[in-house]
């Protein structure tokens, strides 16, 4: 008896009922609309019986479902402790004789059981209303999960939206920051790897926003349930951090001034932590805007200095309730001296940061490539690019090494160098370029020719037999090969593997091109090959046996080919087939042999000289040759 | 008993309450006076127990009062702005109270109905501010309260209701030796429901003392003297006050009264009149002799 009146109280627990019960009913109806009813709705629809059948409760309305459960849990910790937010209500509750941990523990319990029925119900009706569907939808197995799921997320974002409400003294700071504290950890760590880019030379920002950072906000989490049902160490950690909202709120409360309430923080101590820590936030969003918008430093500081006085003025007008804050400057500008001072740190990279090398007998492995993806994913078989050879190794190093002593910025041709070491010891080292096109290329060329590097790149080149390949299909615009007899497998592909061993760095930097290789494995996979020009030996397979008119374009296809010299620079995409004939000063070609020439040298995208090349089909194609790379008889 | 021991409280950069020590003895009737921003309703909370003190101590029958449950069962405090809960009428508050105030007593509430005549199943929000008033009074008075805080309890009450509820705390007072600390801004309203008195002022309490002691020690004399008036008339009595009106001297002068009216009688006054003051005017005197102008405190 002592107990159930020190803990319980019929009078306070009949109040809350009045209050908050409704949050009940609105859950209660929005779920019955959107499972039972909806269901049963649905089950003479044969088409979407089928394409729920397989138990994801989720999927079932999951609009109504995610909406109701991301703002119900919230809006219930809001009216649930409204009565601390309002001077006239605090001093009322707070003067009756009731103990702040009572007093609160009873306005949990009832929050948890308002958020809980209104789920059990539907559980029930979910598993009463099974044998009356007209296909199995869910199990009793299904139901039980979503009911798990549920519950434990709503549990969650109700005790994280209590917890924030103990800190500020206004429900609608108390809705604000319960978001925020849930997108706070994975948003801060995003906005602080785009900013950090700006200061450190090499970061490699990329390798940081890998996709498990989706994974620490509850409410992405949520919406992939349909796909990914929950983990059992899932539910456990909500079910700890919800209680540990719950610890962390009655030892707030209980030290909580009641006067406080209407203030945006009502614990002092916090109130600084809040102003700059706003500011900040604010400011790399700020920096992280203008940075991504206009790529140049001048911008990324115009962005910190700018959105930081405005995220100041904004967390100090929420402090004090005025706009009228504006006499309050001291601070700013302390705290832009201490931003200064930190950004100095980083610019002249006081860490070592940017100029960091491990020793090169330290290395286990380099990882060279356009993008940070295999870095991650090195067991996926397409595409390899970690080197072990010493050789590869040094000149990744030296590649490094140039890159950290001379930096060049990429004016309008740039691309990616990602070049990352697995050490000895067990360390990862990566770092991310942005280097311009052609600068680089003596140091890409040892590389690039590697047979390690060919090996990495073509998968095919890592094959010893040829026993899954089910087809090849060689093949350009609307002509193809398909190659399926044994025979011609087995014979190709050792020819390709040789063409592809002896392919050069310079070969792969022209851009000339027939078509794609394209190779069909038993399980349907398919790897395509880029069909270059240069690769003579393909060629001469397939004149060989007599499938090159099938495969690729040739001299027989072409009526003509007019070559103009372009003087003006005119790209070639803007070229149409009226502006070539208007031209008076072009070249006409109707011998086969030099048509052929000009069918090996064609190319897009060159701006030297434009080809239209027309086809006794009446088609018209226009093409371009670099002045580099051109037959013999044009001049 | 209630305890105040050096009390202080500070909202930010405001010092509500500065060092404020008094005891408030069980039965008794105590009056806390002061302009708006006194500090008194934030004594009155902190007595309640809503607040907390930063320094010194409350307590009641020697027991502190900040989540003291057991105290606070015996405690009501009736703020100035009345609280309650939405949409509520008076049968559903008075249900609530029964189950928070162990010593609700039903059977009063339900004799209270005469004296309060609203309808208990009407919602509480529709009612006028006088009649929210008597629903909190009526409510309070049922849970059989030891000690009652009352924050400028009278506004709003009619004249009649007034005397009602004045009546009922006497009631209480001499029947259940229940204890009051009751607030105002206006003496008039509590001169006669007193026993002791303290004026806050800027957070101070600046002058504490018994009514009855104050209004026996200080009087105003009217004297008249056939010409001039004596030299020594004035120098073997504390004059806190004078004024010459034509050949009518008025002063107010502390002292035990048989005393005054021994010297008095010795000048041969030709008119001699010796009147009891008002509180206010007590209190004009006494803040005066303080350095304080009464203007400023008293609204």
């Amino acid at each position: 008896m002592p107990l159930k009146t020190f803990l319980f109280n019929r009078g306070i627990f009949t109040q809350i009922v009045r209050n908050v019960g409704w949050v009940s009913i609105i859950y209660l109806v929005g779920l019955l609309f959107t499972l039972p009813i909806h269901i049963f709705m649905m089950s003479e629809n044969k088409d979407w019986l089928m394409h729920h059948q397989t138990g994801r409760i989720f999927d079932i309305g999951s609009v109504i479902q995610f909406s109701l459960m991301f703002t119900l849990p919230i809006l219930l910790a809001i009216f649930l402790f409204r009565y601390m937010q309002v001077k006239l209500s605090a001093d009322y509750m707070h003067s009756l004789p009731i103990k702040r941990e009572v007093l609160f523990l009873q306005h949990i319990v009832v929050g948890m059981i308002i958020l809980i029925v209104p789920v059990a119900v539907i559980a029930v009706c979910l598993i009463m209303m099974k044998p009356f569907l007209p296909i199995s939808l869910y199990s009793f197995k299904h139901v039980a999960i979503w009911f798990v799921s549920t519950v434990s997320m709503n549990l969650l974002l109700f005790s994280g939206a209590v917890f924030v409400g103990m800190l500020t003294g206004m429900s609608i700071l108390q809705g604000m920051f319960a978001y925020i504290l849930f997108f706070f950890p994975a948003g801060i760590f995003i906005l602080l790897i785009f900013n950090l880019k700006y200061f450190l030379y090499g970061f490699a920002y990329e390798y940081y926003l890998s996709s498990s950072l989706n994974e620490i906000v509850p409410f992405i989490q949520a919406l992939n349930w349909s796909t990914k049902q929950i983990q059992p160490l899932e539910i456990l950690i909500y079910t700890v951090l919800t209680f540990m909202f719950y610890g962390l709120s009655v030892w707030l409360y209980k030290k909580r001034h009641i006067e406080m309430a209407t203030d945006a923080i009502v614990f002092r101590p916090l109130r600084p932590v809040f102003t700059y820590g706003f500011t900040f936030c604010v400011m790399l969003v700020g920096g992280a805007y203008f940075g991504q918008m206009q790529q140049k430093m001048s911008w990324v500081i115009f962005g910190y200095v700018s959105s930081s006085l405005f995220g100041y003025i904004i967390a100090r007008m929420i402090l004090a309730k005025t706009w009228r804050v504006f006499s309050r400057w001291k601070e700013y500008v302390g705290y832009v001296v201490f931003m200064s001072i930190v950004g100095l740190l980083f610019t002249f990279d006081l860490f070592g940061y940017k100029t960091y090398q491990p020793s090169l007998n330290e290395i286990e492995r380099a990882y060279f490539g356009d993008h940070i993806y295999f870095f991650e994913n090195d067991e996926i078989d397409e595409e390899n690019a970690f080197y072990y050879e010493k050789e590869n190794i040094r000149n990744i190093y030296l590649f490094h090494q140039h890159l950290i002593e001379q930096r060049t910025y990429p004016v309008n041709d740039r691309r990616n160098v990602v070049i990352g070491y697995d050490l000895k010891n067990g360390e990862r080292i990566v770092r991310e370029y942005t280097v311009p096109t052609n600068l680089y290329n003596q140091f890409y060329k040892p590389i690039f020719n590697s047979i390690e590097f060919k090996k990495n790149h073509y998968p095919i080149l890592r094959k010893t037999n040829f026993k899954d390949v089910l087809q090849i299909r060689i093949g350009s615009e609307d002509k193809v090969v398909r190659l399926q007899d044994r025979d011609d497998i087995e014979s190709f592909l050792a020819v390709l593997q040789q063409q592809l061993l002896h392919e050069t760095f310079d070969e792969t930097t022209i851009n000339r091109s027939w078509g794609t290789i394209s190779i069909l494995y038993e399980k349907y996979e398919e790897q395509g090959i880029e069909w270059r020009k240069s690769y003579h030996l393909v060629e001469q397979w397939l004149q060989d046996r007599g499938l090159l008119q099938q495969a690729r374009v040739t001299a027989d296809d072409i009526a003509e080919i007019k070559i103009i010299k372009n003087t003006k620079q005119v790209p070639q995409y803007e070229w149409t087939p009226e502006m070539i004939e208007r031209e008076k000063a072009k070249m006409v070609v109707h011998d086969k042999v030099k048509i052929e020439q000009c069918l090996q040298m064609a190319t897009w995208g060159e701006e030297d000289y434009i080809l239209g090349i027309y086809y006794k089909n009446g088609r018209i194609d226009i093409q371009s040759f670099s002045k580099h790379f051109v037959p013999p008889f044009v001049h | 008993m209630i305890q105040i021991n050096h009390v202080s409280k500070r909202f930010g950069e405001l010092e509500a309450i500065k060092d404020v020590t008094f005891s408030v003895t069980k039965g008794s009737i105590y009056g806390l006076l002061g302009s708006n921003g006194a500090g008194k309703t934030t004594l009155m909370k902190m007595i309640a127990g809503i607040y907390k003190q930063d320094k010194g101590t409350i307590t009641i029958d020697g027991e502190p009062i900040f989540e003291n449950i057991k105290q606070k069962e015996r405690i009501i405090f009736l703020p100035d702005a009345l609280y309650f809960f939405p949409h509520t009428t008076i049968r559903q508050m008075a249900d609530f109270y029964r189950h928070i105030y162990p010593k609700w007593s039903e059977e009063r509430f339900r004799n209270m109905q005469e004296l309060f005549p609203i309808d208990v199943n009407k919602k509480i929000h529709r009612m006028s501010k006088g009649m929210q008033r008597q629903v909190a009074f009526w409510l309070a008075f049922s849970t059989m309260p030891d000690v009652l805080i009352l924050d400028e309890p009278l506004d709003g009450l009619d004249a009649v209701m007034r005397q009602k509820v004045k009546n009922i705390l006497f009631q209480d007072v001499a029947e259940r030796e229940m204890t009051v600390v009751i607030s105002s801004h206006n003496l008039f309203e509590v001169e006669d429901l007193c026993d002791r008195i303290g004026m806050l002022h800027h957070g101070s309490l600046i002058i504490e003392k018994e009514l009855d002691n104050l209004k026996t020690n200080i009087h105003k004399v009217q004297v008249a003297f056939q010409g001039q008036i004596p030299f020594s008339f004035l120098q073997h009595i504390d004059v806190v006050y004078q004024e010459q009106r034509g050949s009518v001297l008025l002063c107010i002068v502390r002292g035990e009264e048989e005393q005054i009216i021994a010297h008095i009688q010795k000048h041969e006054p030709i008119l001699f009149d010796l009147l009891p003051l008002t509180l206010e005017e007590i209190f004009i005197y006494e803040m005066g002799e303080q350095g304080y102008a009464i203007e400023n405190i008293l609204v």
